[in-house]
């Protein structure tokens, strides 16, 4: 019985000091997970073309992806040089290391746009903020996403009044059933998403999206989103867009009272 | 996740001598993490300082500093105890400090030969002076006398730094973004800063030290968290220069022989859980980010953008550096955690 005693504790003993030099006090490089790669597109919706690329600093780490929604193993593709993505698109990618656990999946969209109407006549009323007027109404049909950097942006219209009038006039008729609005919320820099949106063939509703919980505060600085619209499908060569903002920064808000910015870089139909 | 880990090692290793070696063999080899760059590499030990939470609880762990004695001194928002006083390897020693809801901002100085603290406590909307045990010396309240506030409620001080010559420089950091210049009895000296983008402005002056690296010409560090950037003003309130840190939302800087470390607590976009450690040298270079990306610099000396790369630190809000050249990392929600130790290798 006391050898079993000196036994264990000699057991006891050597555990304690294996622990001490492997893991007692500091992390696992398995216990430890990267975070997704960094991607960049240099515009999120495309006439031929966008340009993809991503971006991870770390020793010996591999950046894997796919093209069609399928998920990113450790066999997926392998990321060296930025690539070009000519069709709709979802991308997805990880971040992998032999020491760590794999990262989180990273997706966006790759959108190409159906029908080219960058020569569409635009008139915006009132005209936008004289800071943030990119090359006019123009930008919003150049097949070209602004990225969150909003400032001295030849992408985004920064818009600062209760409601904004969009009117495209076409260059011939489209068979049309979506108008898609892509836009930035960024409320820390005064920028809201719109409450509402109606779209008028002359005179004619046609189509509508309303969203009462804009004035809510929102996690996180700032995003991009797409808001689609089905409309009713026809051909048009005329429409009538009007985005009401909301009247005032609520009050959760350091700048409750003022109005708020709309800021909105592309007006797409589909 | 390292208890459970030493757990199932410790067993497997008493197997292994109980009943030869094949076991030991087969145990997988676990890899200490290194993080950080350069010559600011660092093992991670993430049990450090924890204690029993119902006893000695924690919210935010804000800020950390150690004091003349060695000890490593914690200040939280819980009102069960807003300071925790540690030994270096995490040992409590005591806690004190019930009426600071608010507890956000940490800073020591020497006066005389004696440690005092300063907590600028963002719910009452003043800084209060403290012995290193906690007896309250001083109250620098709502500063009515600036001019600048019609209501005590816009002044929201997060962090306090303090000159050779007793001044005392306080940073409304989630207020009205001032900076309040006082003499050592608190008369209001002068007012600079407010909000806004400007150079001499700030969208987040979270944090404030004095930079006495330069013997010769001591100068005002203050954070601009929003615009990811410290900004360098003389003492008495003119701007100088920036240090920008593209992609890293920076609390304080902390000073400590030729370097600036910071707590960066959100990278990227700004979102939750994002946060890294950030080491400056004496030229105001990034050196090293444990937890983040490897600092890069374009050509032109500008910084490219820093990220996370490992998910170790959740929202890292101070750091604290002892006299072994160790690490101590604050964190601001992260489920009520206590702070990380970083061992220098």
């Amino acid at each position: 019985m006391k050898y079993l005693f000196c036994f264990f504790s000699l057991v006891l003993v050597f555990s304690c000091q294996q622990q001490k030099e492997t893991t007692g006090t500091f992390v696992d490089t398995g216990d430890i997970q990267l975070i997704p790669p960094i991607y960049n597109i240099d515009s999120v919706f495309f006439k031929d073309q966008a340009t993809v690329d991503f971006s991870f600093s770390y020793p010996d780490s591999e950046i894997r992806y796919t093209m069609d929604g399928s998920e990113v193993t450790a066999a997926s593709e392998l990321y060296s040089n930025p690539f070009n993505v000519h069709k709709t698109s979802k991308i997805k990618a990880k971040v992998f290391h032999k020491d760590f656990k794999t990262s989180d999946v990273v997706e966006f969209d790759a959108k190409k746009l159906k029908y080219n109407i960058s020569d569409a006549a635009i008139t915006t009323i009132p005209s936008p903020g004289s800071n943030y007027t990119a090359n006019g109404g123009k930008s919003l049909v150049d097949a070209k996403s602004g990225t969150l950097q909003f400032r001295n942006s030849d992408r985004w219209l920064g818009f600062n009044s209760p409601e904004v009038v969009f009117k495209l006039k076409l260059s011939r008729k489209l068979d049309l059933s979506k108008i898609i609005v892509h836009l930035m919320t960024a409320q820390n820099s005064w920028i809201f998403s719109p409450h509402a949106i109606a779209i008028y063939s002359d005179t004619k509703l046609i189509g509508q999206y309303s969203n009462e919980k804009v004035d809510q505060k929102i996690a996180g600085d700032a995003s991009l989103n797409f808001i689609e619209i089905p409309i009713e499908e026809a051909p048009y060569d005329f429409l009538k867009i009007v985005v009401q903002n909301i009247e005032k920064i609520p009050d959760w808000h350091p700048a409750t009272g003022q109005t708020p910015w709309l800021f909105i870089d592309e007006i797409i139909v589909e | 996740m390292k208890r459970r880990n030493f757990i199932q090692n410790s067993s497997l290793v008493s197997a292994g001598i109980l009943f030869g070696s094949p076991v030991l063999n087969a145990m997988k080899i676990y890899k200490d993490v290194i993080i950080g760059h350069n010559n600011h590499k660092y093992k991670v030990d993430l049990n450090w300082g924890a204690l029993n939470s119902n006893f000695y609880p924690v919210n935010n762990c804000h800020e950390m500093v150690q004091d003349s004695k060695g000890r490593i001194i914690l200040l939280t928002d819980d009102t069960k105890n807003n300071v925790i006083v540690y030994d270096k390897s995490g040992k409590l020693i005591e806690a004190w400090g019930t009426e600071y809801p608010g507890a956000h901002g940490l800073t020591l100085n020497v006066e005389n030969g004696k440690d005092f603290l300063y907590i600028a406590d963002n719910k009452r909307h003043e800084v209060i002076k403290t012995t290193i045990d906690g007896k309250v010396v001083q109250v620098f309240k709502f500063p009515k006398e600036s001019g600048k506030y019609d209501d005590p409620a816009k002044y929201i001080p997060t962090e306090t730094a303090i000159a050779a010559n007793g001044d005392v420089y306080v940073a409304d950091g989630y207020g009205s973004q001032y900076i309040m210049h006082y003499n050592e009895k608190g008369e209001l000296l002068n007012t600079f800063g407010g909000r806004g983008t400007e150079d001499h402005l700030f969208g987040n002056a979270h944090g404030i030290v004095i930079d006495t690296r330069n013997n010769a010409d001591s100068t005002l560090l203050i954070t601009d968290r929003m615009q990811n950037k410290f900004k360098r003003f003389s003492m008495d309130g003119k701007y100088l220069s920036t240090i920008h840190l593209p992609g890293a939302y920076v609390c304080r800087p902390v000073i400590h022989k030729e370097y600036i470390y910071t707590a960066t607590i959100w990278s990227g976009d700004g979102s939750m859980g994002t946060g890294f450690i950030s080491i400056l040298d004496g030229d105001n270079k990034l050196v090293s980010a444990p937890g983040g990306s490897t600092p890069i610099y374009n050509d032109d000396g500008t910084l490219q953008p820093m990220h996370q790369a490992l998910k170790i630190f959740q929202n890292p809000h101070d750091v604290c550096i002892d006299d072994d050249e160790n690490l101590y990392i604050a964190q601001w929600n992260s489920g009520k955690t206590y702070p990380i130790k970083l061992t220098r290798v």
